[in-house]
């Protein structure tokens, strides 16, 4: 019989990377909205011809906009499977210790006369752990949904980045460096994006995983 | 860990929980005490994290868990409390008795159940099923916020790291040969105890009280003549002064 039910413990460290990679995404999706409101101005500047691409800085301010949001959220979410998870290691730790007591007293030939005392703590201690456990696999649920959200946030985005480097060709000469220029960078912002969303994805599947073979003793 | 019974009459017993050769490597040896009343008792110093599964195996053998209603930490360090945290899911209803100072901190340690509360500066007494004990100052030795307790019918000390020695794990519980003891206690009280003039002011307060025993948190406890000897030592000896970096 395994000493302990479960263990979620393994989020702990991976659940701190997210907050951070999700942060850094922050910081970017920042980046974008300024970048969106300049490539505004440059379109309303090139006139008529960049009419397409003006229409589409908006779609992606909003995008950017959302995305900020989504990380907060998501950071928010990240830290709280953190914290949920550094208490379940301290449960974690009294339960270990107080099966092992228990263990030791049935196998011992001293005299733990009290030995019965240890049972109701030890159950109490074992249904917080249960309950902290449970607590931490609906907040992993959330994030993982919330971070593919993310995800196909940002494939939009990508799109919109794409058809404005299109429409940048468009413009007048004299316009349409700039405008690319601009466009690429939001492409690229995006890009960059989902690779810390797509870390954080890989960082929450290899805590499950973890938790997984924990849990079955592999 | 062994359990030792230094003190029983029919109100109370004093319990002696120490010399865990089980501990891992580099790990201070200590020794946690335990008074037991007809139905509650308070545990002293109760230990760091990684005694606490031994210190669990051995309170069983001595009462039911529930019955520990009282803990008491001298002071903040690890060696004394940082397993805090383990004690507050196994005694959960217990409160903690802890120097004013140190409530913010102690609760880093992980505090969610036991209650605390906070000793004042000048000392205070609580009363276990008839039994008074006294919260007796001893501020700056060697932590700035740091208490002993006294138990008049017993007439025993707890010191924490007053009187402390640092020996073997498989030194005997009590002092056999006080100067020959001197050697494990010279170099600690040099170093961890600050300050001369909070030494004297705790030994002409402990002078003032009847002492059968004197038992610190680390080494042997001191008997009888024992006492007044450590006392007397303890006086002439110039502390703060082990730290050779500074210029005293």
């Amino acid at each position: 019989m395994s000493l302990v039910p479960q263990n979620s413990s393994v989020f702990y460290i991976n659940a701190a990377a997210v907050a951070a990679q999700l942060h850094k995404a922050k910081k970017i999706a920042q980046r974008v909205m300024l970048a969106s409101s300049n490539a505004g101005v440059l379109a309303f500047r090139a006139g008529q011809s960049a009419a397409g691409f003006g229409a589409l800085t908006s779609f992606i301010s909003e995008l950017a906009k959302k995305t900020v949001k989504m990380s907060d959220e998501i950071n928010t979410i990240a830290i709280d499977i953190s914290k949920l998870s550094t208490y379940s290691l301290s449960t974690q730790s009294a339960s270990e210790k107080m099966h092992w007591v228990m263990k030791n007293a049935e196998r011992s030939s001293h005299n733990s006369a009290h030995i019965e005392s240890l049972v109701k703590p030890m159950m109490q201690v074992d249904a917080l752990l249960e309950e902290q456990e449970m607590a931490i696999a609906a907040k992993v649920r959330q994030l993982s949904e919330q971070l593919s959200e993310m995800k196909k946030e940002l494939s939009s985005a990508k799109i919109i980045g794409t058809m404005s480097l299109m429409e940048s060709t468009q413009a007048e000469s004299q316009h349409r460096a700039a405008l690319a220029d601009n466009a690429k960078n939001i492409v690229d912002a995006a890009t960059e994006i989902e690779q810390h969303v797509d870390t954080s994805l890989a960082l929450m599947k290899a805590a499950l995983l973890a938790q997984k073979s924990n849990n079955t003793g592999i | 860990m062994i359990s030792n019974k230094i003190f029983d009459t029919h109100s109370h017993q004093w319990f002696l929980f120490g010399r865990d050769n089980s501990k891992p490597e580099r790990i201070i040896d200590t020794n946690q005490y335990l008074i037991k009343t007809r139905s509650n008792a308070l545990l002293m110093d109760p230990g760091g994290i990684e005694l606490f599964a031994p210190m669990l195996a051995s309170l069983v053998k001595e009462l039911p868990l529930e019955q520990i209603t009282h803990i008491f930490a001298s002071h903040q360090d690890p060696d004394i409390i940082s397993s805090l945290g383990l004690w507050d899911k196994t005694v959960p209803d217990a409160t903690l008795y802890s120097p004013k100072i140190w409530e913010g901190f102690l609760r880093h340690f992980g505090m969610e159940h036991i209650r605390f509360k906070g000793i004042a500066d000048q000392g205070e007494s609580i009363v276990i099923d008839g039994l008074q004990l006294d919260f007796i100052p001893a501020h700056y030795l060697h932590s700035s916020g740091n208490f002993n307790v006294y138990d008049a019918q017993a007439k025993i000390l707890m010191s924490g790291d007053i009187g402390a020695a640092l020996e073997n794990v498989d030194a005997p519980i009590f002092v056999e040969d006080f100067d020959h003891h001197i050697q494990f206690m010279e170099g600690f009280h040099k170093r961890w105890m600050p300050s001369n003039r909070a030494k004297n002011d705790w030994i002409a307060r402990v002078r003032q009280l009847d002492i059968d025993m004197m038992c610190p948190q680390h080494g042997r406890i001191f008997k009888g003549d024992d006492v007044k000897r450590f006392l007397d030592w303890f006086e002439a000896l110039e502390v703060g002064s082990a730290c050779h970096q500074i210029a005293i």
